[in-house]
């Protein structure tokens, strides 16, 4: 299990960080939670982590802060986007970019699964190129 | 040393008083000399046209015919307001002495007349302030005849000074009451006709007209000039009588339509201005000398009555007009703008609505999607899927919980509104909310007016927007070192009948483009049960009669505050 991928889950809602948490570990994954991005950033976790999953909606920096910080980094990560509020503005904003991938909440196992998996093979590719 | 002190400070003092002093004693030296250019030029002025309608002469009285020199005097005491008084009076007596003495009339009767003279623009001037303060102005009818009514008391009263002056030093033939009647009418139409252009220009003084109003309206007194020297020039026929109206009457009705009254008063003052000389050296139609004087000069009289009642009744009437239909496009405007916040107000709050429901709904997938996977496994973690689906059901009770904290809020018609106290919420929030600052190291200061009145409102509505405000400065300080983060909450008087609330945080700030829209745009936070965007804490509030802005203080956060009436609160939540 240690050579899993571990995916870094972030929300400042305790309850969803905790139930995403627990549904990506029970597919086989390891997991770190965090409540915030400044948390995430100023963790030494950054290396470790093969993709990210966060809430767009935040108090302090938002999911999309987030995304432009990675890039502005040179961190290859890729970020999945979770928002209650799927609005035209996030969608076109994250269609412009080639690192995120906004999904709506709830989201289930199934979405989550295709999600990821697009997420850790193109990072793979990335790698590899 | 005390004495010491003592004394630099006396010094001080006194240095420091004898300068206000001087600048006092400058203060009212200047206040003097301007009184005195002002007396000086009113006294010109009226000795200037005294001069000119002591060239006509009513036979056999020897009253003048017409006195416009009257509407200097009052129109620039209405104007200038009650502090001219003295000054423009003086201007009245000093211009009526020279013009008098140059004329046929002795010392004594100059002296009669000039005490009438400065007493008749006192008169009008006294009551027009007494009927509507000062700020005089003609763009309102009841203003207009207000003028015409004061324009006929003055000159009433002076005119008994005028007529015994006659009787007394120049022993017409003629009654006391016709010499009276002559003055009477001669200084009403002299205010009627000069007043309104100084009343009106102190008017455009105080609030400028537009470029474009200008421009319009100096070209249309232009064009009025030209055609009044094209009316004199006509050669005098039976058929002239009706073309000076026919000519200037659209002149005056396009200046009452279009511009503000000072300028319809000025084209009417060139008006009867023009009729006045005309009559006086013999020019023109109202020179006519086939006519007899006596009807030559009734009936300029009756002209210049109707052309000064005519455009400035019109023109007032035209201004509140304008007026109106500016009222009506403002409050439309506002009525528009009230319905686009509502409608904006509907939309964040099914966005927070959904948003907050969507938490625990994301909670229940997640967790039971996480139980199924763990029961499915080989072998079944058991234990796993059993937290899983515990997570799943305190999701769901959040969820009932959110729904029953909305009917709270929208209430279902029968809660009604109590006498609360915002210091006693504030505290209960604060008290309630005390774990959760210790977790995250928040210093919480207060500092609550002691005293602070009740105000009618809903309790639960009130103790959400505080516990919104209160989680939302939390969280904003979470990127910040823990030894700085500081919460201020503050309660005042904010004068008889407002208080406020201020809640200070020592977060990162709103930033400038964000300040606006936080209240519209959804714009979230999220905790435990029930959370409020600050939009539905905005219309909470403004639901109280009250309101809640947000800026950036001093210490680089974020600053709420809520402003509440004291004694009266809205019941629309319950309507």
């Amino acid at each position: 299990m240690s050579d899993a991928p571990t995916i870094s889950i972030i929300d400042d809602d305790e309850f969803v960080r905790d139930a995403l948490q627990t549904l990506v570990e029970s597919v086989g994954y390891a997991t770190i939670g965090f409540s915030s991005a400044e948390e995430f950033i100023n963790s030494n976790r950054i290396c470790d982590t093969s993709c990210l999953i966060a809430d767009v909606q935040m108090s302090g920096m938002s999911g999309f802060d987030l995304h432009d910080w990675l890039i502005r980094n040179l961190h290859p990560i890729p970020l999945i986007l979770l928002t209650g509020l799927p609005t035209e503005r996030f969608k076109a904003r994250a269609s412009k970019s080639i690192a995120a991938d906004l999904q709506s909440k709830p989201i289930g196992l199934e979405r989550l699964m295709v999600c990821l998996e697009r997420a850790l093979n193109g990072l793979v590719k990335q790698a590899a190129g | 040393m005390r004495d010491i002190t003592h004394a630099i400070g006396g010094a001080y003092l006194s240095a420091h008083g004898s300068r206000r002093w001087r600048q006092l004693g400058l203060h009212l030296a200047y206040n003097w000399l301007a009184g005195i250019g002002l007396a000086i030029a009113v006294g010109s002025a009226y000795f200037l046209v005294a001069r000119l309608s002591l060239g006509l002469l009513m036979k056999p009285d020897g009253v003048a015919v017409f006195w416009p020199a009257a509407g200097i005097s009052s129109g620039v005491l209405i104007a200038l307001g009650s502090r001219a008084r003295a000054f423009v009076a003086l201007g009245a007596v000093i211009g009526t002495i020279p013009a008098n003495l140059l004329g046929d009339r002795d010392f004594w009767a100059t002296a009669v007349f000039a005490l009438s003279n400065a007493g008749e623009a006192l008169i009008t001037a006294a009551l027009i302030q007494r009927w509507f303060g000062a700020g005089f102005n003609l763009n309102r009818l009841r203003n207009v005849l207000g003028l015409f009514a004061a324009a006929a008391v003055g000159p009433a009263v002076s005119g008994i000074g005028g007529a015994i002056g006659y009787k007394l030093f120049h022993s017409p033939t003629v009654p006391m009451l016709t010499t009276w009647l002559h003055w009477f009418i001669s200084d009403t139409l002299g205010i009627i006709a000069v007043a309104p252009v100084l009343i009106g220009v102190a008017a455009a003084v105080r609030e400028p007209p537009r470029r474009s109003e200008l421009f319009e309206s100096f070209l249309v007194l232009a064009l009025l000039a030209a055609m009044m020297g094209f009316i004199i020039s006509l050669p005098v026929e039976p058929w002239q009588t009706i073309v000076p109206g026919a000519l200037l009457f659209p002149m005056l009705l396009w200046l009452a339509a279009r511009s503000r009254p000072v300028f319809t008063a000025a084209g009417a003052f060139m008006v009867c201005f023009t009729i006045v000389w005309t009559v006086i050296f013999g020019i023109g139609h109202f020179g006519d000398p086939s006519l007899a004087m006596s009807d030559r000069i009734f009936q300029a009289q009756a002209i210049i009555l109707a052309v000064a009642l005519g455009s400035l009744v019109l023109a007032a009437l035209f201004s509140e007009r304008r007026d109106a239909e500016e009222r009506l496009v403002h409050s439309n405007a506002l009525l528009k703008r009230e319905r686009d916040n509502k409608l904006t107000n509907a939309q964040a709050i099914a966005a927070a609505i959904a948003h907050e429901l969507k938490q625990p709904l994301t909670g229940i997938v997640a967790s039971s999607d996480a139980a199924q996977r763990f029961l499915g496994a080989i072998p079944p973690n058991l234990e796993r899927a059993r937290t899983a689906l515990e997570k799943v059901a305190s999701a769901g009770c959040r969820a009932g919980d959110m729904l029953d904290g909305l009917r709270t809020m929208f209430g279902n018609g029968t809660q009604e509104a109590q006498l609360v106290s915002v210091n006693e919420i504030i505290q209960e929030i604060l008290h309630s909310l005390q774990n959760e600052f210790k977790k995250h190291g928040v210093a919480v200061h207060t500092d609550l007016r002691t005293l602070l009145p009740d105000i009618r409102g809903y309790r639960s509505q009130l103790q959400e927007v505080m516990t919104n405000l209160f989680i939302n400065a939390n969280e904003a300080m979470s990127s910040i070192a823990r030894q700085n983060r500081l919460l201020c909450v503050q309660t005042r008087f904010r004068d008889a009948e407002t208080l406020s609330v201020t809640v200070d945080d020592s977060g990162p700030g709103i930033g400038a483009d964000r300040l606006s829209s936080i209240f519209n745009a959804f714009f979230t936070t999220k905790r435990h049960g029930m959370g409020l965007g600050l939009a539905i804490c905005r219309m909470i509030i403004e639901q109280h009669g009250g309101e809640l802005t947000a800026s950036s203080n001093g210490m680089g956060g974020a600053s709420f505050r809520i402003v509440l009436p004291i004694v009266a609160a809205t019941s629309e939540s319950t309507a």
